[in-house]
């Protein structure tokens, strides 16, 4: 199973990448988890996820081909 | 009709200019039902973040996801409120201290209606939309902006 993820705003400063596509994961949880590994600065901003434009809860599941966006707090107008 | 004012443009690269605000005002001269207009105007603002004044805002944003969040806020506004129109401009892209970032532009029959949903579209904006600022300080330096009530 594959999902692209889309890094933006101080995520983006982080990952140097604004998206990629993971493999064999389930859940955010799972996503979470090695985005800490892989971005250990990660750990200290505060995001959350969007799966296909939705914010989503911690633990969602994750289906094949999905979007997931690691979004830091908004800070428009 | 949705599909219409789902596609319709909020994001402009850079400043607003006050030219096409001017612009889009005198456009509703024609909309003789219209007795009130409420706008909001964002500026850009010369903060001092650790003894280093903001020169500009670059603006960001996650393009899809911000349109359908717009379109879902502008249809729940004409819910709440009995309004002639509405309409949101955002900048995306390096917008410098003094220009104008936002432009948020409501009308209706009476002031209250106007009045309310700019306040209303404005706060959603701000809280519900992927839209992020970075504040240049001139050189290389940056802070991630955070947005205050």
């Amino acid at each position: 199973m594959k999902i692209q993820v889309l890094a933006f705003g101080q995520i983006l400063d982080i990952t140097q990448k604004d998206s990629w596509e993971e493999e064999g994961i389930l859940n955010l949880n799972q996503l979470q988890e090695k985005l800490w590994n892989d971005y250990p600065a990660l750990k200290e901003i505060s995001f959350v996820f969007s799966i296909n434009k939705q914010i989503s809860k911690d633990g969602a599941l994750l289906s094949d081909g999905c979007e997931v966006a690691l979004l830091p707090p908004f800070s428009g107008g | 009709m949705a599909e219409e004012k789902k596609r319709k443009k909020v994001f402009m690269e850079g400043a607003i200019s006050p030219t096409f605000i001017a612009d889009s005002i005198a456009k509703h001269s024609s909309k003789k039902d219209i007795g009130a207009h409420s706008i909001f105007l964002g500026q850009v603002r010369n903060d001092l973040i650790q003894n280093q004044e903001v020169k500009g805002i670059e603006y960001s944003c996650y393009q899809e996801m911000a349109e359908e969040k717009l379109h879902e806020i502008r249809e729940n506004c004409f819910e709440k409120y009995p309004l002639s129109c509405l309409h949101v401009y955002h900048s995306l892209g390096m917008v410098e201290v003094g220009e104008i970032c936002l432009f948020v532009f409501t009308s209706s029959k009476h002031r209250a209606a106007a009045t309310d949903a700019c306040s209303y579209l404005v706060e959603r904006i701000k809280k519900e939309v992927p839209i992020w600022g970075k504040e240049l300080f001139g050189g290389d330096d940056f802070a991630w902006k955070v947005n205050k009530n």
